[in-house]
């Protein structure tokens, strides 16, 4: 593990402060943080020191404010899980927070880590570096590509990087419509993921070195309107999502009024899956309509390659993630009736 | 999980040494870990514990390239850094410490991803791996190989320089080994007489009865660690080992030091459990920086390291096999051939024909080398073996319990490998048993009145299918030398030391089991330590596969030499002879009025007894007469165990899910049923693993590196991914010829049977899985669904 000192600041203007200068970086419940250090995985300079939000009072409180459903940054992922009233409101996001990693990690994690988890692949994640890929040297290669890709991107590249997204609770947040809060402004969650034009391909969220995420703010429902999250995993009890998506329906007189549909874990970025909207808008839930709502969501989709360079007996691709992505999505509609 | 233990043993026909009706096994309540304690209250003091605050920690530099030669190494950055206490490179290092594959020499050939190259002694970890990073090596890379059959292929790279081939291969056995006086002369001529014969095309898809193991890893929570600090000239070593023998061995030779100057404590610092290499680099490589440094040093390594750096892994797998059966189920000849990486490779020897060939191919491939593991290459055997006997049940449609039972090779047949006697054979019975309690027949009615083969569902409409198997545990043969010392104290109390590593947390307590009901004694007052290098006996195999026998042996010889001194004590103080005499209790009496008596601190007398024993010849030979055969008659010793598994298949998504799981494993006698029950529950979390989420070693085919050296994306099942209401892990207890008290070993056939669940697929969906893991990709595929 890297060595670090630890900044335990008492506000958040203290903690943007410490981390203005480049040498340091956030932690919060540290799952994936610690991961990191210890791992020795670090594209450039490892930071000197941790800046501890856990020490700022005030990050932690779930409430329902009019309209809006505020979590606060450090609400653990299982009091978000747990919370009567996001269980019965927000259902989408209290089943993506259950879905998490495994119940020791969720007490520890945070909604605001989560979401700003880097991406996921064995190759970007090797032990020491192992495998100096594009996320860590200007010009590397993608190892996906040539190699074993079996959890990598269905929706192609992202400057040139084949790794996914593995939040859990961004596609229920991209669904439900919530706002990220920060230090310096509000983003919808449409935008905070919007990594692909930023010339620092480590980074994953908009946010500057020295923002910090704060809270979340989910619109209420409208009435009639109902959500689901559907996780795929190998381990259901400790795993990142094979994919992951999540529908918020809206249902008049028995047909969909408003569909808001999302799916992760299949690209760089979680991602919207508009078509899929689109497909089932104004239509009635059933097998059929939920099904082509799946095949819609996939559309563009594609397996990486398979060549015989990348391929020994024990390959079995990606091609299997846009049939699992198609069905979750369809069950997330079902759910949703 | 659901245990339950049979007892099929009421009229136990023990031999005539074991004619004392039992007073200690099976009669101690609670019985629990002799460790245990120590174990769960973090008291059990591992190799990294020791020197707390005086020693150096160790950085190691290992190669990225699965295949080069190294051109040269600067460690003059790691040198000059402050803290930094000593480096060694692979210059410096003898073969087994950083293994090379020119035996004996240092080599600068890599020939795996991980091998060592080079390590640091520093004053704290972090800075001990930063100077590692800091050394600067420069590799002519190579090409190198990672998958079998490209290894095979014409024209494929050289796994190591120099050697003409990747492969080579040989005839195992080839069954009649002459040709008998009447029937068929040869495999061939009966492969002839077969009415079905599968071979490569089934029912026009291609399924070629060919099976794909996986690469497997331990992958332990404690990875390997060594502590040493040189004393004059005496090196001392703290490390986990199960093979403490050949470890001393190794180091004295390879150090030029002889065996009386290497002190190795194992015991307490991890035996054999965890990560379990018997001759890991981990303890070289602190030796040589120790001795530069001056200073003691530990070296544990990374979870990476310790995925990709040496042992404790099973190599790739490939069976072909073709098989031929008459129409009423026999089986009219087997013609097997192995592929594997590397390690011992056996065929399941469960069905019952004169006619066998097995061939094995080994291949070299730049993966890592392959060492002890749970049942080494048992579970390759059972899942290479397995399928294609039940196709075969389906070709001839039959009921697969039915074939199963009838082809089962039986007690009174010599093994076709080793041409013994079995004398623990309940391979039937096993598959009785589970059949009764998984209602196999009657499940079977019901899925075939649901339709059958790909057609059976369940109420929400998944596939339904049951499937069944049932396998030899092939770990019985090992002449293994464990030596067993006994002391009898001045008060009575019995101190056991065995000089073998711990494999399991079961071994030492069925041992002290075993002494207390030879001595006559109560087990509170039977103390076993495990590990006494002293006692470890050169050469041979230390391991754990036959841990429960042979250690069980050796105990039980010293404590019958220390009771026949007692009782001679006892017979001149009580002026009788000895045969009138029974001990008990840790009281030895007259059998005719047992007020008469003296105790084990009396009959002791005035200096401690101290006898010994030795498990080496144990599984050689029967304890007892059996069927036909006489007590003495050279055995193999080969555990049953059969399982039967229910699942649902989602044919949208291809996930799997267990809806029950039976399993009956023949123990022979339980001696320590914790230590059982444990055994066999693992065996089926491990199963799970490998069957369903993933548990496997996997290489990039892009730069031959481990891809998932940690419990990340190694997918070990965790306790919440075992649906423990669905499952009965059963230990049956058999009659058995094998052992002392009929004791054999129960760590290694829960383990075997993951191709139940391939079973269990084919039922429901009517296709053949051919590697071990069925992903859902697989299963999709399968299914046409992509």
């Amino acid at each position: 593990m890297y060595p670090f000192k630890v900044n335990n600041p008492t506000t958040v203007n203290a903690a943007a402060q410490a981390l203005a200068g480049g040498k340091a970086a956030i932690i919060a419940g540290g799952t994936e943080q610690l991961f990191f250090l210890k791992a020795m995985h670090s594209p450039a300079t490892p930071p000197e020191t941790l800046v501890n939000l856990k020490s700022i009072p005030g990050l932690t409180d779930i409430k329902e404010e009019g309209n809006t459903l505020k979590i606060g940054a450090l609400a653990t992922l299982t009091a978000i899980a747990n919370n009567d009233i996001i269980k019965s409101k927000y259902t989408a996001l209290a089943q993506a927070a259950k879905a998490v990693a495994s119940p020791e990690l969720r007490n520890q994690g945070t909604i605001g880590g989560n979401i700003c988890q880097r991406v996921q692949c064995w190759y970007y994640k090797a032990d020491n570096n192992l495998f100096p890929c594009r996320r860590k040297v200007s010009n590397g290669p993608c190892y996906a590509l040539l190699g074993d890709n079996r959890y990598n991107s269905i929706f192609g590249q992202v400057n040139t990087c084949y790794a996914v997204n593995p939040s859990d609770t961004a596609p229920a947040l991209l669904a439900l419509g919530a706002k990220i809060v920060t230090n310096k402004k509000t983003y919808n969650a449409s935008e905070f993921w919007s990594a692909t034009n930023t010339s620092d391909i480590e980074k994953t969220t908009v946010l500057a070195l020295d923002e910090i995420v704060t809270e979340i703010q989910i619109p209420a429902p409208a009435a009639g309107t109902k959500s689901a999250f559907k996780k795929f995993a190998l381990r259901k009890s400790f795993d990142f999502p094979i994919v992951n998506a999540a529908a918020v329906i809206t249902l008049s007189g028995g047909t969909v009024s408003k569909a808001s549909i999302a799916l992760n874990a299949v690209h760089n970025l979680p991602r919207k899956a508009t078509a899929a909207e689109d497909s089932i808008n104004g239509k009635a839930i059933n097998a059929d309509t939920a099904w082509d709502a799946g095949v819609a969501a996939l559309n563009g989709a594609n397996a990486m390659p398979q060549t015989p360079a990348n391929t020994t007996w024990d390959t079995i691709g990606n091609k299997y993630m846009i049939q699992i992505a198609k069905v979750l999505v369809k069950r997330a509609i079902l759910d949703c009736r | 999980m659901a245990q339950t233990f049979i007892t099929h043993n009421d009229s136990y026909n023990v031999d005539e040494t074991f004619t004392d009706p039992l007073k200690v096994i099976g009669h101690v309540p609670n019985l629990v870990d002799h460790f245990a304690n120590r174990i769960v209250t973090g008291n059990w003091p591992f190799a990294q514990d020791v020197f707390a605050g005086q020693k150096l920690f160790t950085g190691v530099q290992y190669c990225p390239h699965a295949h080069a030669t190294i051109k040269s190494v600067d460690t003059s950055a790691a040198e000059s850094m402050p803290g930094v206490k000593a480096v060694v490179t692979y210059r410096e290092v003898p073969a087994p410490a950083m293994p090379r594959p020119t035996t004996g020499e240092t080599s600068a050939e890599i020939i795996y991803q991980g091998m060592c190259v080079a390590a640091v002694a520093a004053t704290d970890p972090f800075l001990a791996r930063a100077a590692a990073d800091a050394i600067k090596v420069e590799y002519d890379i190579h090409p190198f190989v990672v998958d079998m059959d490209k290894a095979l292929e014409p024209g494929a790279p050289l796994a190591v320089n120099g050697s003409t081939s990747n492969s080579s291969t040989r005839v195992v056995f080839n069954n009649p080994s002459t040709p008998p006086a009447t029937g068929p002369a040869n495999v061939d001529d009966a492969m002839k007489t077969a009415d079905v014969i599968i071979d490569n095309v089934i029912d026009n898809e291609k399924w070629f009865g060919t099976s794909w193991a996986s690469y497997w890893s331990h992958n332990t929570p404690e990875p390997r660690s060594a502590t040493v600090k040189w004393v004059g000239g005496e090196l001392w070593v703290w490390s986990g080992s199960q093979n403490i023998a050949n470890h001393i061995t190794n180091i004295s030779r390879n150090m030029g030091l002889n065996e009386s100057n290497v002190h190795f404590i194992s015991k307490g610092c991890g035996g054999a459990y965890g990560d379990r290499k018997p001759n890991g680099e981990e303890a070289w490589i602190a030796a040589l920086l120790s001795k530069k440094a001056r200073m003691p040093v530990n070296c544990t390594f990374t979870r990476h390291v310790n995925a990709t750096g040496g042992a404790t892994h099973q190599g790739h797998q490939k069976s072909v096999i073709k098989l031929g059966c008459k129409r009423d189920g026999e089986v009219a000849a087997i013609d097997a051939h192995w592929y594997g990486t590397s390690g011992p490779i056996h065929l399941q020897l469960t069905y019952k024909t004169d006619y066998i060939r097995f061939t094995s191919t080994t291949v070299t491939i730049n993966v890592p080398r392959t060492g002890p593991f749970r049942t080494v290459t048992g579970m390759h055997s059972c899942f290479c073996s397995d399928q294609i006997f039940d196709q075969m049940a389906y070709e001839l449609n039959m009921d697969p319990y039915d074939f199963r039972m009838k082809v089962a090779v039986t007690p009174d047949r010599l093994d076709q490998a080793t041409n013994r006697m079995n004398g623990s054979n309940a391979l039937r019975d096993c598959l009785e048993e589970v059949g009764k309690i998984f209602d196999w027949k009657n499940k079977w009615a019901q899925h075939k009145a649901a339709g059958g083969v790909g057609k059976a569902r369940l109420p929400d409409g998944r596939l339904w299918g049951i499937g069944s198997c049932y396998a030899f545990n092939e770990k019985g043969n090992s002449d293994n030398n464990r030596t067993v010392i006994i002391r009898v104290a001045l008060d009575g109390s019995a101190h056991l030391n065995i000089g073998t590593g711990a494999a399991s947390s079961g071994t030492h307590t069925a041992v002290a089991v075993v002494a207390a009901e030879a001595l006559g004694t109560t087990i509170d007052r039977v103390n076993v330590t495990v590990g006494e290098a002293v006692l470890a006996g050169s050469g041979g195999n230390q391991a754990g596969s036959t841990g429960t026998m042979s250690n069980a042996y050796g105990a039980f010889e010293a404590a019958k030499k220390a009771l026949g001194r007692m009782m001679a004590n006892a017979a001149t103080t009580l002026k009788t002879t000895t045969d009138q005499l029974v001990s008990e209790n840790g009281r030895i009496f007259m059998k005719s009025d047992p007020t008469q008596f003296v105790t084990h601190a009396q009959a002791v007398g005035s200096l401690a007894i101290i006898e010994s024993g030795n498990g080496a010849i144990l599984g050689m030979n029967l304890k007892r007469d059996y069927l036909s055969w006489r007590r003495g008659q050279a055995n193999t010793v080969r555990s049953s165990v059969a399982d039967m598994c229910e699942i649902a298949v989602d044919e949208e998504t291809g996930e799997i899910e267990i809806l029950r799981w039976d399993m009956v494993d023949d123990v022979g006698r339980v001696l320590f049923p914790k230590g059982v029950q444990a055994q066999l529950n693992g065996g089926m979390v491990m199963k799970i693993g490998v069957a369903l989420t993933g548990w496997e070693q996997l290489f990039d085919p892009g730069t031959g590196a481990t891809l998932n050296g940690n419990f990340i994306d190694q997918k070990n099942p965790t306790p919440l991914d075992v649906p423990v209401d669905r499952i009965t892990a059963v230990a049956y207890e058999s009659n058995n010829a094998a052992s002392v008290y009929g004791g054999i070993g129960c760590g290694e056939p829960p383990v075997l049977n993951y191709v139940v669940v391939h079973n269990a697929f084919y039922n429901a969906t009517g296709k053949r899985l051919t590697n071990s893991v069925l992903y859902p990709a697989r299963v999709l595929a399968a299914l046409g669904k992509i």
